[in-house]
């Protein structure tokens, strides 16, 4: 099997999923919050108190996401180290590893159950990713060639 | 690519080739984050909550966080060996 040249080494993908999943969590957290302090605020003030929520929310949901989005990155970048194989497992075993240390603070409970979801909800996705690109692969065609024209 | 694009958009499951297990920055990385993690799970702190520091024993039992230990020395384990395979593609690079 050949190597794949097109991929940066894990560093670079590890601070590049982090930036992504800072920047899509800070973005939801603009649109979320905003919303909430909007609602939450009185008559006269609502566009102060949506500002004031996203100023106050929308960078911790961003770290948040960040911190889930790096850490994911780095486990999944270590089983494929520790495999030498690269399938939809890694993903799964790194939303294990993911859910499990986000949530080890929490007692052994809360680190169980927040493990099993993070791989399950990861398989899901990974299942899901494989059907889709299944269904939207073009299926393949026998080619037409021309009637042979008759010999004598 | 991205891995957590590749989450949605999985790639064909294939085998590294020996140039791609061989990368040094990542192997590095893997052995600094593994001998980091180990030494934070073999201290108190994932156990402490607040300004005092008090374990809850009914969230974190002894048997609960002697395998969090357990688990952390096993990291630290696998670091040293990462950092001896890191090493050991730095050997190869200058002097094969």
């Amino acid at each position: 099997m050949s190597a794949d040249h097109t991929r940066d080494p894990c560093p670079i993908v590890i601070l590049n999923d982090f930036g992504g999943a800072f920047s899509m969590g800070v973005i939801g957290g603009c649109v979320w919050h905003g919303i909430k302090g909007f609602r939450n605020s009185p008559y006269g003030e609502r566009g102060y108190g949506a500002i004031s929520a996203i100023k106050a929310r929308a960078p911790v949901v961003g770290g948040n996401f960040g911190v889930w989005g790096g850490l994911f990155s780095t486990f999944d970048c270590s089983v494929k180290a520790v495999r030498k194989r690269e399938d939809a497992w890694n993903a799964v075993i790194a939303g294990f590893f993911t859910g499990g240390a986000l949530a080890i603070r929490g007692g052994w409970r809360h680190t169980r159950n927040s493990a099993i979801t993070c791989a399950c909800l990861l398989g899901v996705f990974e299942g899901v990713g494989m059907m889709m690109q299944r269904f939207m692969a073009q299926p393949t065609m026998a080619p037409q060639y021309p009637d042979q024209p008759l010999t004598a | 690519m991205s891995n957590i694009l590749s989450v949605f958009n999985p790639s064909p499951s294939r085998d590294l080739a020996p140039s791609e297990a061989d990368c040094l920055p990542c192997t590095l990385i893997q052995s600094v984050f593994a001998i980091g993690g180990g030494i934070y799970l073999n201290s108190s702190l994932p156990f402490t909550e607040g300004k005092e520091n008090k374990i809850d024993f009914k969230k974190h039992p002894l048997w609960w966080q002697k395998s969090v230990r357990g688990i952390g020395i096993l990291l630290i384990g696998l670091g040293a060996y990462r950092f001896g395979e890191v090493g050991q593609i730095v050997y190869k690079k200058k002097f094969e």
